[in-house]
């Protein structure tokens, strides 16, 4: 229990993929344009990244070393189309404004990377605690990183078409950098950088 | 040869085809639930695309190449579209025109009755106010030769920090109308005859 606990904090605080990792940094920088998107990434990401831990795990005694690797990204993808086609069909909405950084989940190396460094060694049960882990902790650093982009760069925050609020002056002349690319690198760069002195002055 | 050799070769071949096969089936399978759907997504989004400019329409009809469209109320031509593709900042930017339904001996005979936007991938927050009404709405009741940026003389202003996005729109308007026009002659008269 123990176990399974630590395995599901790691992934959100020790190896936060994005934060401490750097790994999937491509479709955080990308779609990290608004909370909308945040929040239907990281589901696309947990469902993928959940289910091919536990599948990796399953076969993990019979699966040949030498055919891992192909084997791994069959299955991913396989579940990405999944994830693809369900989105196409029941959410078109969403589908549209994620666009190719759903397909792209392919690739994204916290997937194969939990794949092949966690769940194609550990039982069952800890591979679902670190893949609930690293999507939360993913989830976690798009939702933040968006937060501030979409805050920045449009002046006002609204999930879901709810409009939450406007930040006063910035609404009528927002800093359109942020929702560039190069504002993703901004508010990444400063959130690593704060993240990085607070870890310095807690281990002294 | 030897066999053990032979045996440690097989499998992992072996296994990676029952894997694949695996998610074949598997993907025939999703693919049959969501297939419909997705289809009937895009017709009903293109529906409404097309019934924001045609209130009152019951049906339209396309040509082979689904780029040309004559809309309906109860078998009387309200209007026509075309779908006209434009060159942006960030890609291709997809677009509906909506014509009033003029009769069609040359292109400048034709009217708009307003543009939709079907899909961009322009900066958001600066190309993509093409989408935005304040934009769009300017494509209303123009004539097809006064589209045209307004300091060239059209009627058509820029948007203020998204000069090619807009200009993308108007060039890709005037360009695709030129090139489809013979296919949209050609679709009305069919659609008269039968």
């Amino acid at each position: 229990m123990v176990h399974i606990l630590k395995n599901l904090k790691k992934g959100i605080i020790n190896e936060n993929p994005v934060f401490i990792l750097l790994l999937g940094l491509c479709p955080t920088l990308a779609v990290s344009t608004s909370i909308d998107n945040a929040f239907g990434m990281t589901a696309a990401v947990m469902f993928v990244l959940i289910s091919a831990n536990i599948i990796v795990s399953l076969i993990r005694g019979v699966t040949p070393d030498r055919v891992r690797i192909p084997v791994f990204i069959v299955i991913i993808a396989t579940l990405v189309t999944i994830v693809d086609l369900t989105m196409k069909a029941f959410i078109p909405e969403l589908s549209k404004s994620l666009g190719i950084f759903i397909p792209l989940i392919v690739v994204n190396c916290i997937i194969l990377g939990r794949a092949e460094a966690f769940a194609s060694k550990n039982t069952l049960a800890d591979s679902v605690a670190d893949a609930l882990g690293m999507g939360i902790g993913f989830g976690i650093a798009i939702t933040i990183i968006s937060f501030f982009r979409q805050l920045l760069g449009t002046g006002e925050i609204t999930i879901f078409g709810t409009h939450v609020f406007s930040a006063p002056g910035l609404f009528d002349n927002p800093m359109s950098v942020f929702i560039l690319p190069m504002g993703a690198f901004l508010v990444l760069g400063c959130l690593l950088a704060t993240l990085r002195y607070m870890g310095a002055i807690e281990s002294g | 040869m030897s066999k053990t050799n032979f045996r440690a070769d097989i499998v992992p071949i072996l296994f990676l085809t029952v894997v694949v096969c695996i998610s074949v089936i598997a993907l025939a399978y999703v693919d049959s639930i969501t297939y419909e759907k997705i289809e009937t997504a895009k017709l009903e989004a293109f529906k409404e695309k097309l019934s924001v400019h045609f209130s009152d329409m019951t049906d339209f009809t396309s040509n082979d190449a689904n780029d040309c469209y004559v809309v309906f109320t109860d078998n009387n031509t309200i209007g026509y579209a075309v779908k006209t593709i434009g060159s942006g900042y960030g890609g291709t930017i997809e677009m509906l025109v909506a014509l009033e339904p003029t009769n069609l001996s040359s292109t400048d005979d034709l009217i708009l009755r307003g543009l939709s936007v079907i899909s961009h991938s322009e900066t958001p927050g600066l190309g993509d106010k093409i989408t935005q009404s304040f934009f769009l709405d300017q494509f209303q009741e123009v004539s097809f030769s006064g589209i045209e940026l307004s300091k060239t003389g059209g009627d058509i202003d820029a948007i203020s920090g998204a000069t090619i996005s807009s200009k993308a729109v108007i060039n890709g308007i005037v360009s695709s109308i030129e090139d489809r026009f013979d296919s949209l002659v050609e679709l009305v008269s069919s659609v008269e005859v039968s």
